[in-house]
This record gives structure tokens, C-alpha cells and sequence, in this order.
């Protein structure tokens, strides 16, 4: 149901978004020739978060502190599966390794436990970011209603880890109760433990899609690059090029 | 060194030493200087970092009033941030096209904002302690400073934070950005305050207008009560 869902919301919104591409010269931003279909989308979410997502996330942070913890290790341990399939692709062993001991071992509570009780917990990769270790350009920025900021590369990414996911193969027992429920669970604790940053950009940006977009580039150029500072990133390029102007 | 290379080449052409010694000699300079200069920028960035840290913890221990955090936030500017390229940085391209009025408009409105962000939230960074990590030149005129935020009441998870600093010859080493978990405050400002002015049909004024309207928000919105 959720995968046919994102499949769905994908095609649609690419399909819209190929329909009002914006010429160079009147972006805001060279990687989002959709602007204005990204904008009406954005606004389109800001609502669905007024109305539901931000409702249920004070209801998360109102719960004790464990049921918090206790979700929130549920929605990583769903993601461990995709984890350690993708860094098997980009050849980050230990990585994966971690990824597929921790789910197993957490497993025996469904992920609500953090039996490991480890410091040194898997760093989330998807296949957004194989696909970028694989050195495919990111593509167009494409804002998904409901799914939120991406782009063509990053989405992509998305919809194979939704279709590989053993989970949303499984369709016994408690699995499936899984299947169904870990979506939701994943947004609601995102939304919650993110609740202030969120309400500031929601609340305070002077203009929330723009924050929302660079923050999103950079967030992602992040976890590519898993904050290597020897790494030239774009923020790099950006202070380079400013300061050979003559600045 | 200049005199030194000039006084060669003055040499050079009048004959009396060859160019490959002259070469030789330019090697050799660069090799024994630069190296020095380069650990010398990192250490003054890190030694820079350190006063402003020390300096933030100084003021929160005396328990400052609104005015008194307005003032030393001010100091702070002043004193540990290149103000003046944070602000043509964060204007973006618009920058070069603004009138001069229009340039003195926005480097008041965009310091307001973040004056009033101080009054906010200056003392939640009572809990915070700083553990500096690594630091890289990045190129001439850059370094790159990191380390660990740790919050003393567990509330918030440990995150990293980087200072970007300028390192120009012959000017005092300031701080231009801060990134924190590899998202560049002056980035997000400069992308934002672009839109606002492509929104706007390229008018500098509607973002001066707009950051105005948001020093004056700042206190009133739902997360900050």
C-alpha cells in the first residue's frame, strides 16, 4: 500500500514538475527548474503538516521518554535492511556489517530495544547516496507531496529502497504489522525529534521553501560525503569562488 | 622575503647571479615558508575560536541583561567576525547592483536579525561545551576549523560544528561561517535572501523589507515562546 503510494506520488509529481520547467534565468536556484510547481507542492505539505504531522508530533513528545526512544530505534531498525544493502554497494564493509548485527540482534524486539547498546551505530545509507557514490548527478530538485524535498537522484534512490526492502516483502504475523506501520512511525519520530528545527524554518524563515531547498543540499551533500572536512564540498566551491572575486 | 627575491631579480638582470640560482632561491623560500605560514593561519583560527568560546562563556557566567547580551553580541560581531563579507556574502550576487544606501540598509536589518536571534537564545548555550577536533587550511585564504558541541544536559545529541575562517595576508584572522552538522549558516542565508529577491522581481529593497519584518518576528513565533 505505502510503496504503490510513493510509486504513485513519484511518477505524478515528475510528471507535473516536467510540465513547468523554468528557463535559467528566472530561478532562485540553478538545480530547481521546477520552482513553481515545487512551491504550490511545498505549500500543499506545509498544510498537510499543520493539520496532521505537527499535531501528532506534540503528541510524540509527549510521551515518556522511553516510548519516545523505544520509536525512535524502531524507525532506524526498519532502515538497517537498506543500510546494509547500500553500503555493501559502495564498498563500506564495516558499515554494513553493523548494519545487518544490529538488525538482526534488535530484531528479537521488533527495533525497540537498542540491545547493541553500542556507540558506534551505522551511519543510514540508501541508495540515493549509492547512486552518487556511483558519481550519477543528482538530477532536478522535485519537492513530493507528502514525501517532501529530493531530488530526481535522491527519489529514485527512494522508490528502489521502498521496492528492496525485505520488509515490505514480509507478510506474516507481527512483520506485517511492520509493514503497515513503519512509515508513519518514521515520520511522526522524525517530525518530533526535529520539532523545533522544523518550527523555526516553518515559522521564522523569511522565505521556508528557500531554507527548506538549501538545507536540504546541504544536509544531503552531508551524509555523501559522511562529514569528511578534507572533502571539497559545494560550500566550499561557494566561499572559493566569492573570494576570488576579490572579496 | 619580497626585498629578498627583488633584490635577486635586480641581480638577475644586471648579471651578476644566474637565473637558476635565482630559481633555486624562490624554490627554496617557498618551500621553507609556506608550510609555516600555512600551520600559522590553522593556529591562529584555532587560538581564534578558542577567545570567542571563552569569551561566550565569560558573559553567560555573569548572568547578562537583555541590553548587556545586545552589547557583548555586538562585540562579538565586531570583534570575531568579518562582518562586512558576512554580509556581501549573504546578499549573494544582488550585492554588486545595490546602491550603497541600499548596501547600509541591509547590513543594519540583517544585523538586527541576528541580534534579536542573541537576545533569544544566548543563554541556551550555557549548557553547551566545545571540543575542538580537527582544523584544514582550505586554500590561501580559508581554514577550516571543527569540533564537537556536547550539551551538559544530555537534551540534545552531541553535533559537529565547523568555523570557516578568513585567512587574508596581512589582516587579523575572522571568522566568516559557521556550519553545524555540514549546514553553512551564511549558505542558507545567501540561497534564502536570493529567492526573496528573484520572488520579488529582483528588488533589493523587498529583502531588506523582509528581514526588517523578520528582526521584528523574532520572539513572537510559536517555537521561540
Amino acid at each position: 500500500m505505502i510503496l504503490r503510494l510513493s510509486i504513485l506520488t513519484i511518477t505524478s509529481a515528475l510528471l507535473v514538475s516536467g510540465c513547468s520547467s523554468l528557463p535559467a534565468d528566472q530561478r532562485s536556484d540553478a538545480r530547481d527548474p521546477y520552482e513553481t510547481s515545487n512551491r504550490q507542492i511545498f505549500a500543499f505539505n506545509m498544510g498537510v503538516d499543520d493539520a496532521v504531522i505537527e499535531p501528532a508530533a506534540k503528541g510524540y513528545r509527549k510521551l515518556p521518554e522511553g516510548v519516545q526512544t523505544a520509536l525512535t530505534n524502531h524507525a532506524q531498525w526498519t532502515s538497517h535492511p537498506s543500510t546494509a544493502v547500500n553500503s555493501l554497494l559502495q564498498g563500506k564493509l564495516e558499515n554494513a556489517a553493523l548494519a545487518t548485527v544490529d538488525f538482526l540482534i534488535n530484531g528479537l524486539t521488533l527495533g525497540l530495544a537498542d540491545l547493541t547498546d553500542d556507540a558506534d551505530d551505522p551511519e543510514r545509507e540508501d541508495f540515493g547516496q549509492t547512486l552518487a557514490a556511483w558519481s550519477l548527478p543528482e538530477g532536478s530538485y522535485v519537492v513530493m507531496p507528502l514525501l517532501g524535498p529530493g531530488t530526481t537522484r535522491s527519489h529514485t534512490g527512494f522508490l528502489v529502497d521502498s521496492i528492496t526492502n525485505p520488509l515490505g516483502y514480509s507478510g506474516v504475523g507481527g512483520v506485517d504489522v511492520i509493514r503497515v506501520t513503519s512509515a508513519p512511525v518514521s515520520v511522526v519520530t522524525f517530525r518530533g525529534n526535529q520539532f523545533d528545527q522544523i518550527n523555526d524554518i516553518k515559522y521564522n524563515a523569511t522565505d521556508p521553501y528557500a531554507r527548506t531547498r538549501s538545507l536540504y543540499f546541504q544536509y544531503r551533500e552531508g551524509q555523501i560525503i559522511d562529514g569528511d572536512l578534507n572533502v571539497s564540498t559545494a560550500t566550499d566551491d561557494a566561499f572559493d569562488s566569492f573570494l576570488n572575486e576579490g572579496n | 622575503m619580497v626585498l629578498t627575491i627583488f633584490s635577486s631579480f635586480i641581480k638577475t638582470i644586471s648579471g651578476s647571479v644566474s637565473l637558476r640560482h635565482l630559481l633555486l632561491k624562490i624554490a627554496l623560500i617557498a618551500l621553507l615558508v609556506s608550510p609555516a605560514n600555512a600551520n600559522d593561519r590553522v593556529d591562529e583560527s584555532v587560538a581564534l575560536i578558542d577567545r570567542l568560546i571563552g569569551h561566550i562563556h565569560m558573559v553567560i557566567s555573569n548572568d547578562p541583561s537583555e541590553e548587556e547580551v545586545l552589547k557583548e553580541t555586538n562585540y562579538i560581531i565586531d570583534n570575531y567576525f568579518d562582518y562586512d563579507l558576512v554580509a556581501r556574502f549573504s546578499a549573494g550576487q544582488a550585492w554588486r547592483s545595490a546602491s550603497d544606501e541600499e548596501r547600509e540598509a541591509y547590513k543594519i536589518a540583517f544585523r538586527q536579525v541576528m541580534l534579536n536571534l542573541a537576545k533569544t537564545q544566548f543563554k541556551s548555550l550555557a549548557t553547551l561545551e566545545y571540543f575542538p577536533k580537527q582544523a584544514v587550511p582550505k586554500g590561501d585564504r580559508l581554514v577550516v576549523a571543527s569540533g564537537i558541541i556536547h550539551d551538559k544536559t544530555g537534551e540534545f545529541a552531541d553535533a559537529t560544528i565547523s568555523w570557516r575562517v578568513s585567512t587574508k595576508a596581512n589582516q587579523p584572522v575572522k571568522i566568516i561561517d559557521i556550519e553545524v552538522e555540514n549546514i553553512s549558516m551564511l549558505i542558507t542565508r545567501q540561497q534564502e535572501h536570493t529567492a526573496i529577491i528573484q520572488q520579488n522581481g529582483g528588488s533589493f529593497q523587498a529583502l531588506i523589507d523582509a528581514l526588517i519584518a523578520q528582526a521584528e518576528d523574532i520572539g513572537k513565533s510559536p517555537s521561540a515562546n
